[in-house]
């Protein structure tokens, strides 16, 4: 609460403004009896339901807003809600009202300034949460809102690993950056404590050999992406990667790895999405190492050395398992006209 | 309550927050704000999406002969047919018929609202979240995800429009590192890259120097943002040259079938040029299509248009499938509005028409043959699950994992977020 004070008294600053805010933080604002008044006076010519004025024009509410409701002020008009419960700062009711003079925003639009004490009592009941009291005034009445969804199966996953590993310090990422040197290496907190990682190599990918495994030692339990595709591994780092126990998605296309590093993804209690496009030397031999997979959920295999046949065996006999093959790219010769399936109707 | 800065920090910059409290110091005029008010409760745990790849339909597509058909309604639909989609019960317009095949890789949103009926201010809108004023230019998303995350490939430049203009994807009051690199014809590739005929590097970077002398006095007489901003660009040229990922910007390094595939059109071209990027970890990616304004004859000249767009759209998406880049790659497919479903009389067209329209997201993390929102039966208005373009933008960076409940303050001292008032439609996602 002192510090959205602080917050708003250095907005008003800002905007050469000062206030005696902070004197009447403790006080309540009663919205019907203090902020009603100001608002049917200023603005309500401008912001309420359409209207004749006395020559006979119907006036509709400017920018579609409207102000004689608690409905109408929390869904706004064309620049969304006009009140942020809580903050006064990003509520256009309270910002539009504190602009410089000069500003064409500034409102009421023909009017002078609000007096400050005005502006002050209104900064002050939005921030304390804009509550209406029993005023439902024009339009609905207000209902709380829906709660958010809950989280996906993948934001689970994530958030049980990140429980179980500690946050990287920040030492250890620049000694990391440090031994790779200057851009060479990406690495990214998945979460937002820093726990789980995302390492990529953009760039310099293809100066990436066996060696820059190891220096990913210190945070291999962090490791939950890896990308290592277009890069020189060979399956000398297979043992490195089987060591990420929360590897969650690997990236290994157009690599020169072989079934000996699949065999040893088996050890990879998390891991969910594997990425093999172009690897020539992942062959039918590992159909079975593969299927051990138990847990991943997506493996990509174009341009891999696995046959049509041992694909079609894949999807047969794992049918929770989604198998990205060669593209299903619409024919070059049928420029505009509908694909075979796309003639299909029911 | 936890702070912003406390709560975030995805990148890979030494400290996020030391680079975020820099950046809100040295860009945007005073320092970066603690949060107030309700908690961050829009900032995503794992944020799937990592590029986008934006699909922006200049001119107003309409929405009724496209992505949400009236079957049942011959007034609205006039001569225009369906194409069943594999997504049971949903179909598009019988121009789509490559792309309805794929619908089940992909979330149709058919409850889009603005309150821009204009061309150029529905663009704004679309590309900013933020009406188009005359004091102030807003940054779009991409030049948002360059400033908020960063690059990942450190020789591309992480922004690129193909086709654009000023009001569509731009810096705003962010740096100009944050604007886009135009390309303009994507089969032409990245013009004037190349050293010049009898330049070698040692002459070339001589010459850098010379000019950098040049412009030393001129830089100390006259410090600012604007004369920063062209040291940058040269910068980030010279950069560029000198990228071994130059080629990604190559498309004849593509084989015949593929370029086939996505269609000789400029669309089709622009497409596989934006794949060929985000492979090469550039970020944000709008390829734009022009010529959708279909006032007078509207059905001739969809029936012209709309299979080059179905063709390029329906490629893309079966091929960063195939290339696992759909798992991180966020598709997204827009137009400033729709076009109105009353044809109109004499000229057999479709005016404009805001408040009720269509828009396509595929991969990074959204729901797989999902349709969000619906309109009335003649396609007029939204009656279920309205999405404001603010939400929109808003759910493309939430997918990002951009800090959306941030307030940024540009220069001027006003507060901004990335998408305004915009709530992510967390239904879509997956």
């Amino acid at each position: 609460m002192i510090r959205a004070f602080t917050l708003l008294l250095s907005t008003l600053c800002v905007l050469g403004l000062g206030s005696t805010l902070h004197a009447q933080e403790a006080e309540a604002v009663d919205f019907e009896t203090e902020i009603l008044p100001i608002l049917e006076e200023n603005c309500w010519d401008c912001h309420r339901a359409p209207y004749r004025t006395d020559s006979g024009r119907l006036r509709k509410p400017r920018g579609g807003l409207r102000i004689d409701g608690a409905s109408f002020l929390l869904e706004g008009g064309n620049d969304g809600p006009a009140v942020v419960p809580g903050n006064a700062r990003q509520s256009p009711l309270f910002q539009r009202i504190v602009l410089p003079e000069d500003d064409g925003d500034l409102m009421p639009e023909d009017g002078p300034r609000l007096p400050q004490a005005a502006i002050d009592k209104i900064g002050v009941w939005i921030n304390g949460g804009a509550e209406f009291g029993s005023w439902i005034g024009e339009g609905a009445e207000l209902t709380e809102s829906a709660a958010p969804p809950p989280a996906s199966e993948t934001e689970e996953l994530y958030q049980r690993l990140a429980e179980g590993v500690s946050p990287v310090e920040d030492a250890t990422l620049e000694s990391i950056r440090r031994e790779f040197g200057d851009g060479r290496i990406q690495l990214r907190a998945l979460d937002t404590e820093s726990r789980l990682w995302r390492v990529q190599f953009s760039a310099h990918r293809r100066s990436v050999d066996d060696e820059a495994l190891s220096v990913l030692a210190s945070i291999r339990e962090n490791v939950a992406e890896l990308d290592l595709s277009d890069t020189r591994i060979t399956d000398r780092v297979a043992s490195a990667i089987a060591a990420m126990p929360s590897l969650v998605r690997l990236q290994l296309d157009r690599t020169a790895i072989s079934g000996r590093t699949i065999d040893q993804l088996g050890d990879l209690p998390e891991l969910r999405v594997l990425h093999l496009v172009g690897c020539e030397q992942v062959k039918d031999a590992q159909l079975a190492s593969i299927q051990k997979l138990e847990n991943i959920t997506r493996i990509y295999v174009w341009k891999s050395g696995l046959s049509r046949k041992a694909i079609r065996t894949l999807r047969s006999e794992r049918p929770g398992l989604r198998v990205f093959g060669a593209p299903d790219l619409p024919q070059p010769d049928s420029e505009g006209e509908p694909g075979p399936q796309g003639r299909r109707r029911r | 309550m936890k702070n912003f800065l406390e709560a975030s920090n995805r990148s890979d910059d030494p400290t996020r927050r030391s680079f975020l409290a820099g950046l809100a110091a040295t860009t945007l005029g005073v320092t970066a704000l603690p949060r107030v008010g309700a908690a961050a409760q829009f900032t995503r745990r794992v944020p799937r999406a990592r590029n986008v790849i934006f699909v922006y339909l200049s001119g107003g597509m309409s929405h009724v002969d496209t992505f949400d058909p009236k079957p049942e309604r011959r007034e609205v639909m006039g001569p225009m047919g369906i194409a069943r989609s594999s997504v049971d019960g949903i179909a598009l317009g019988q121009h789509l018929p490559l792309l309805a095949q794929r619908l089940d890789r992909a979330t149709l949103i058919r409850s889009m609202w603005s309150n821009q009926g204009a061309h150029v201010q529905g663009r704004y809108f679309l590309h900013t979240s933020y009406s188009l004023r005359g004091t102030i230019r807003h940054p779009s998303l991409g030049a948002w995800l360059t400033h908020a995350d960063g690059p990942d490939n450190p020789t591309l430049p992480p922004h690129v429009t193909v086709g654009g203009d000023q009001y569509g994807a731009a810096s705003g009051y962010l740096p100009q590192s944050t604007a886009p690199l135009p390309i303009g014809d994507p089969g032409a590739g990245l013009q004037a890259s190349k050293l010049p005929k009898g330049v070698d590097q040692g002459r070339f970077d001589r010459r850098l120097e010379r000019l950098r002398r040049m412009n030393e006095e001129y830089r100390q007489n006259h410090p600012g943002a604007t004369v920063d901003g062209y040291d940058t660009a040269y910068e980030q040229a010279v950069s560029l040259m000198q990228s071994a990922d130059l080629q990604a910007f190559d498309l004849s390094l593509e084989d015949e079938a593929t370029r086939a595939a996505y269609g000789s059109s400029k669309i089709g071209q622009g497409c596989l040029l934006a794949r060929r990027l985000v492979e090469h970890d550039v970020r944000f990616v709008e390829v734009v299509s022009g010529n959708w304004d279909t006032h007078v004859e509207n059905f001739e000249a969809l029936e012209e248009r709309l299979p080059d767009l179905d063709r390029a759209l329906a490629t893309l998406i079966s091929d960063l499938e195939a290339r696992g880049l759909l798992e991180d790659t966020l598709l997204v497919v827009a137009s400033e509005f729709g076009r109105t479903p009353r044809i109109t009389e004499g000229r057999n067209g479709r005016d404009h028409h805001p408040q009720a329209f269509s828009t396509l997201l595929a991969g990074g993390g959204i729901r797989r043959g999902h349709v969000h929102g619906r309109t009335d039966e003649l396609g007029e208005e939204v009656v279920e699950g309205k999405v404001t373009v603010p939400d929109f933008n808003a759910t493309i960076a939430h997918a990002l994992g951009l800090p959306i409940d941030h307030e940024f303050q540009a220069p001027s001292g006003r507060p901004f977020k990335i998408a305004d008032k915009g709530r992510p439609v967390l239904e879509v996602f997956e």
